[in-house]
Parts: structure tokens; C-alpha cells; sequence
């Protein structure tokens, strides 16, 4: 017996051990009094390297980040009570576009929980509909167990947050570890088996897409969390078949954008020729996208002359908005798969030419150039920003992150992103704050590479403490902000939908970035004039470290083109046409 | 599909753990939807399955979704709505306690005639009626007893499942 008890371990070492067996090298979090012992723990180990962000909801953020660009679990470590409430934002973001996360956070011990301890807070009961699953963990023996499940969690089928509450005394008292087990849990499994190629409902989509004339891909992030070997074997569909391609905002990276059957991102501030060929279409390939409010805009003017093959991991997604015919419940990567094989079986060539009449009217579409702006030689356009941005950065295929607003959408437009992986925005839950953070994450997994943040003034305000893990990792992301003084998307609404009533979007009193930049020490890049832009973003590129770049730009600039919610597709409007419109549906969001 | 609201059963085999429940339940919550009864007990002989059967009122579209959404909650093993074809059971029981005079009571016995009950304790003027029914029947039976000094009412929710051999455990299968 006395044996075996010198092999038992704390809490807190587990939790340690556990993380190693998983693979998990870098860690994001901030300690706090419940979670004390973990942090005690990670002292005295050197297999993991934890980054300490300067909020728990950059923690999160940044873990996101990392989880995106790697295609790896984040891990997220925080106290009880405020620093769990904190991290709630990015488990929600992470929720909404299903990013794998593991989320630690300490807790009272179990004799003070529900007696209003100091920093208590129920958080498996704050998360439960923001997380994939989350547990409270009350016996140390069951500890090992729970985090390789919950990794497991958080990784397969549609990935998502899992959250663990771990109690001080949990932490602390000692139990036995038995090593990663092999993860059978009865009502998880049942849910894998669901997934399954279907080889009637492949032959169905195949019946679809071999007599369409005027088919679209409209192709999701859920490709993207396929993995690499997805987003290969979709560009060699769509390539093998000559069907256009459009990507939704969390797709964007899934097929090389500068492939000529990219035809733009689709949705509220998608391109024309997306916009319009999703509502003409014949035939919609959906693969791994949600038929989200942003993209479908009026669901009842919806694509209506189209038959729908949608292919998604999570049941609950089809037929949840839109009602299709051929419905595949199965891994994006196995999808496509048994499509390839199925077209390949019936010699089912390229049928760009058969196809020809539908390429030419996208083609006439294009013509308009619904991206095109007014160039000016005095102020910089946000637009010209960003194609400038994209130009010279392109060679460096860059990693990219946003916070939300009309930088987010202009960014979305202009860069061009050949490579998944590469796209960090906040697509769902449309979180403000979440560039700088999730920029961070990226850099700590590729250190060598070039990290941009597109900020807005707005925006970056509200994760700026970020500089200052920036600077103590030296981290040399690139924070591009977007200033025109504005809450720009806000303040677009209200010029569009509220007779220009500026209610609170004007930011009366900000910081001067330069000093600020100075303050976290770190570089920063001033630049109001056209005519420098080009030789001030190189400058940026190529310092080796961080950089602030505070980009002044146009201030009443407008995002279009843009489908105004609660419209169609074909009423999506140019920037010329903004002054003609009128309001239809006040309470659509 | 139509947009008309109505009663619903859905059933669920879930993990015996904590916070299963309430993962269930907040989906209905999360929607406005008021859950009308909900029935909850181990159905293992380890006790490590429990079913849970819940009645709401819902349109076609929503309780679609949330029969998907119960199937995606980790602990979930089945989830189903029993009253999609309307070939399924149910029972519900009920403890009524009545407070009258022997005359009443004896009145109160006889109205009950048509119900399937038994009476499970009596103290001086008060009796109770252990009823089982359908929620209807058992609407019914309240109703009566209303009359003759109705005190207490205590219903368990209902326990419902598919008519024959169908199984929700099956439904894969089928």
C-alpha cells in the first residue's frame, strides 16, 4: 500500500502530467488565489510554457488564436470567480465558430462551494450553454481521466470549448494518474457512428452536381477544421469540376483565393457576383457552413431556384435555416472524399465549357466590380489601406487577425488568403477585442512568421493592455489599426438606417497611439498621407519587432457592398445605390 | 412543418451525473419554452442511465431543433420526440388529497368511478387518491375532485414511450 501511495500525485501535478500526455506545449492563462496549486505545480516543471496574458479574456482569445492557426486543443488556465467570468466571452466565441479549447479554472474548495466564497462564482452553471461540455471535478481520482476526455471533447466531431472547474482542495490533495486512457465514452461514440457516408445520398449529390448548369460551391470554416487534407481535396473538386467558389467569412483560406474560380467571399458584405450567383444558382454545394444570418440574409429570399447538398458534422446545422435535398452528416475531408471517388467513377470530367453560359453571366457580374471605391490623393481610404496591406505583404502569406467592425469586413474583401489556417476573425459572436489577443496566439505558435492584427481605433481600445504581453515575449505581430475616430460599422448603421443619428459611435477621446506604443515599448508607425503609405507598411514588415501602426483613414468610409439585414441576395446594394435606400426590417440585427 | 404550437413529448436517455439534467432543460429555457412536466429516475440496474420525459408546448421547427440539440449534448445518449406520429403511451400519476366531510368523501369516490385510483392514506377528514391516468384523465379527474375540497395536488409528470417494439434506443436501427 505504502507503495502506492508514493506514486500518487496532487491534483495539480496531473493536471501538469496530463497536459504533457496530450501534446500541449504552450498554455495561456493568469493565476488567481483557487488556482494557486496548478500554478505551483507549473513552477516546477519545464515540458510546458504558459504565456501570461494581461486579462483572462485575451487569455482565451489568444488561446483561440493559437488553436486556429495550429489546428491544435488551446488551453486556457484561470482562477475562480472574476477570472472565470472573464474567460466566458472567448469560450463563447470559441463556442459560436467551433474552436477546439480546453479551459482550466480554479475553484473554492468543494466545502465552500455554494456558500458565496471569496471569488466564487458557479461557473460550470455560467458556461454550461456556452461550452461543448464542462465538468466539476470532485474527486482527484477522476481528474486524469476528465482532461483526457475532455480533450477529446474538444477536438472531434464539431470541435468546442470544454471547460474543467477544479477545486483548491482537488488541486491539492493527492490521487493516482493512469496515463492517457483510450476514451470510450457510450454517449459520445453514439454520436461518431451517426456520421456516415451515405453512398445513395453521394450518388444524389453527384446525380446534382453532374446535370447542374449553373452550379456554387458555398464552402464554410468546417473545411478548414477538416484539416489540411480537406482543404486539399476540396480545391481539387472544385478545380476537377470548374465550378465558381465562394467562401463565408469563416471559410475564407479553404480554396486559394487567387484561383480564378474564387469568385469572393459571399454575405452581407460579400461580393456581388457571390451574392448574385447564390441566388441564381441551380445547384449549392454547401460544405462546412452554417447557413448563417450573415451569409442567407432573408432566409424566405433565399437561393429559391436551387436544389441544396449540404454537408456538415453537426446534425443540428441542417435543415436547422434552410431545408435541403441532399443532406451528408459526416466529416467535411470524408465528404469529399466519396464525392471525388464517386465523380471519378462515373467519368465525370471537367464541365467548365458545359457550364459556360452560367461563367459568363458571374463574369458579367465581376464587370461591375462591386469592390471597386473612390480613390482619393489626400486621405487614405481604408480600402487602399488594406489592398496596399495585401500587396506588400502577400510574399510573407501572413497570418491575419481582426477585431470586428468595417476594418473586419474590409479586411475579409482585400487580403487575399491563398492557405487555410491563416485567417483568425471572430465570425460568430462578432467579439470586439479579439484581434490583438488572437494575433498573439498565432506568433507564440509561429514565431517566424509574419503576424498581422487589422485593428480599429475602436476595437483595439478594448484589448490594448495586450501590448504589454506583447512586449515582455517580444512578439512581433504587426497591429494595423484602421482610424477613422469612428465605431465605423456602428456608425455606418446609423447613417444608413437611422437618418445619420451618431448615438455614442464617435470615439471623442482617443489615445495618441504613438505615445502609447512608446509607454509598452514598443515601435510606432504614424501615417495620414497616401503618398507615404506604401514606404511606412514596408517599415512595419520589416521591423523585427511589434509594431503599432496607426493608419488614419477616411472617416465616414462605408463597407459595401452590403446586403441590408432582413434583405435578399439580389438586393444586396453597391456603394453607389447607398443614398436610394430605405429601411425594410427595423429588428433585423 | 407548421408554425402551430403544440403539445409535445420528448424523451431522453441521458447519463446519471450532475448537471445532465440541467443541460437538457436550458435548451427549453434558452427559447422561451416552458416546460409543462418533467419526469426524471435511473433506468439502469447501475444506475448509470437515466431516462427523462418532458412535455412542452413547441412549433414543429423549434422542437425539431431542440430533439437535435438534445442529441449533441454530451451526456445524451437518445433523445426523441415521442408525440411526432402519435404513436406512443403515456401515464401519469397523481396524489390528490381531498378535505371533507364522509358524505363528501364517499360523493367524491363514486364521482371517480371511471379513474384508475387508489387510496393511499387517510387521516380524519382528509383522504388521499393516488390517481393514474393520461395528463388528460387525470385533468379530468382533478376537475371532479374539485368539487368535493380539493387541498393538495402532486402530479409526477409523465413516463411515456413508442407504442410496440420501436425503441428509442433503436431508432438507428429502424
Amino acid at each position: 500500500m505504502k507503495l502506492k501511495e508514493t506514486n500518487q500525485l496532487s491534483g495539480a501535478e496531473i493536471i501538469v502530467k496530463a497536459l504533457i500526455n496530450e501534446g500541449v506545449h504552450t498554455i495561456f492563462g493568469y493565476p488567481g488565489g483557487a488556482i494557486l496549486p496548478f500554478y505551483d505545480a507549473l513552477y516546477q516543471q519545464n515540458h510546458i510554457r504558459h504565456i501570461l496574458t494581461r486579462h483572462e479574456q485575451a487569455a482565451s482569445h489568444s488561446a483561440e488564436g493559437y488553436a486556429r492557426s495550429t489546428g491544435k486543443v488551446g488551453v486556457i488556465t484561470v482562477t475562480s470567480g472574476p477570472g472565470a467570468t472573464n474567460a466566458i466571452t472567448g469560450l463563447t466565441d470559441a463556442y459560436m465558430d467551433s474552436v477546439p479549447l480546453v479551459c482550466f479554472s480554479g475553484q473554492v474548495a468543494t466545502s465552500v462551494i455554494g456558500t458565496d466564497g471569496f471569488q466564487e462564482a458557479d461557473i460550470t452553471g455560467l458556461t454550461r450553454s456556452c461550452t461543448k461540455h464542462n465538468y466539476l471535478v470532485k474527486d482527484v481520482n477522476d481528474l486524469g481521466y476528465i482532461i483526457h476526455e475532455a480533450f477529446h471533447i474538444a477536438k472531434t466531431n464539431r470541435p468546442g470549448p470544454v471547460l474543467i472547474d477544479v477545486p483548491k482542495d482537488v488541486q491539492n490533495s493527492r490521487g493516482i494518474y493512469h496515463g492517457k486512457p483510450e476514451i470510450n465514452r457510450a454517449s459520445y461514440q453514439i454520436k461518431q457512428k451517426k456520421f456516415s457516408i451515405n453512398h445513395d445520398n453521394i450518388s444524389q449529390a453527384v446525380d446534382l452536381i453532374s446535370s447542374a448548369k449553373k452550379p456554387i460551391f458555398y464552402v464554410g470554416g468546417g473545411v478548414i477544421n477538416s484539416g489540411d487534407e480537406a482543404c486539399e481535396l476540396l480545391t481539387k473538386l472544385v478545380r476537377h469540376l470548374g465550378f465558381p467558389i465562394t467562401n463565408t467569412l469563416m471559410g475564407l483560406g479553404a480554396f486559394p483565393a487567387s484561383d480564378s474560380q474564387f469568385i469572393g467571399m459571399l454575405g452581407m458584405h460579400g461580393t456581388y457576383e457571390a451574392n448574385m450567383a447564390m441566388y441564381e444558382c441551380d445547384v449549392m454545394i454547401n460544405i462546412g457552413a452554417r447557413f448563417d444570418d450573415r451569409v442567407t440574409g432573408r432566409v424566405s429570399g433565399f437561393s429559391p431556384n436551387s436544389k441544396k447538398i449540404h454537408i456538415d458534422i453537426d446534425e443540428c446545422s441542417i435543415d436547422k435555416i434552410i431545408r435541403v435535398a441532399v443532406a451528408i452528416n459526416a466529416d467535411a475531408k470524408h465528404a469529399i472524399q466519396a464525392l471525388l471517388d464517386e465523380i471519378s467513377r462515373r467519368k465525370i470530367g471537367n464541365r467548365y465549357s458545359e457550364i459556360k453560359d452560367w461563367w459568363h453571366q458571374i463574369h458579367k457580374w465581376q464587370s461591375i466590380k462591386s469592390l471597386s471605391y473612390e480613390p482619393s490623393k489626400t486621405s487614405i481610404k481604408p480600402e487602399y489601406a488594406l489592398e496596399r496591406l495585401n500587396a506588400l505583404s502577400l510574399e510573407y502569406q501572413p497570418f491575419v487577425s481582426t477585431d470586428v467592425g468595417q476594418h473586419q469586413m474590409w479586411t475579409a474583401q482585400y487580403i487575399q488568403f491563398n492557405q487555410p489556417k491563416k485567417w483568425l476573425t471572430s465570425g460568430g459572436l462578432g467579439t470586439m477585442g479579439y484581434g490583438v489577443p488572437s494575433a498573439i496566439g498565432a506568433q507564440i505558435a509561429y514565431p517566424e512568421n509574419l503576424v498581422i492584427c487589422v485593428s480599429g481605433d475602436a476595437s483595439f481600445l478594448m484589448n490594448m493592455q495586450e501590448l504589454s504581453t506583447i512586449k515582455q515575449y517580444n512578439l512581433p505581430v504587426k497591429i494595423f489599426i484602421l482610424n477613422n475616430r469612428y465605431m465605423g460599422m456602428v456608425r455606418q448603421w446609423q447613417e444608413l438606417i437611422y437618418e445619420k443619428r451618431e448615438s455614442q459611435s464617435y470615439m471623442e477621446s482617443l489615445p495618441n497611439f504613438m505615445q502609447l506604443a512608446e509607454a509598452f515599448g514598443i515601435a510606432g508607425i504614424e501615417c495620414d498621407n497616401p503618398n507615404h503609405l506604401d514606404e511606412k507598411i514596408l517599415a512595419m514588415i520589416n521591423h523585427k519587432g511589434p509594431v503599432l501602426f496607426n493608419c488614419i483613414v477616411e472617416k465616414s468610409e462605408n463597407v459595401f457592398p452590403m446586403i441590408p439585414a432582413g434583405s435578399a441576395h439580389n438586393e444586396i446594394l453597391l456603394g453607389s445605390q447607398a443614398k436610394q435606400y430605405v429601411t425594410k426590417d427595423i429588428n433585423a440585427v | 412543418m407548421t408554425d402551430i404550437s403544440k403539445r409535445r413529448v420528448i424523451a431522453v436517455i441521458i447519463d446519471n451525473e450532475f448537471g445532465a439534467l440541467a443541460r437538457v432543460v436550458e435548451l427549453f429555457s434558452a427559447r422561451g419554452y416552458n416546460i409543462e412536466t418533467l419526469s426524471v429516475a435511473p433506468i439502469s440496474n447501475d444506475k448509470k442511465l437515466s431516462r427523462i420525459t418532458i412535455t412542452t408546448f413547441g412549433t414543429d421547427k423549434t422542437i425539431e431543433l431542440i430533439c437535435k440539440l438534445l442529441c449533441r449534448i454530451v451526456p445524451v445518449h437518445h433523445s426523441a420526440e415521442l408525440s411526432k406520429d402519435d404513436n406512443y403511451i403515456e401515464r401519469e400519476l397523481c396524489l390528490a388529497q381531498i378535505i371533507c366531510s364522509k358524505e363528501m368523501f364517499i360523493k367524491a369516490k363514486n364521482a371517480l368511478d371511471n379513474f384508475r385510483f387508489d387510496i393511499i392514506d387517510t387521516e380524519e377528514d382528509s383522504t388521499v387518491f393516488e390517481i393514474i391516468g393520461s395528463s388528460n384523465q387525470i385533468d379530468e379527474a382533478l376537475t371532479i375532485l374539485n368539487n368535493y375540497g380539493l387541498a393538495t395536488v402532486s402530479r409526477t409528470g409523465i413516463a411515456g414511450g413508442f407504442k410496440g417494439k420501436k425503441r428509442l434506443d433503436r431508432l438507428d436501427k429502424i
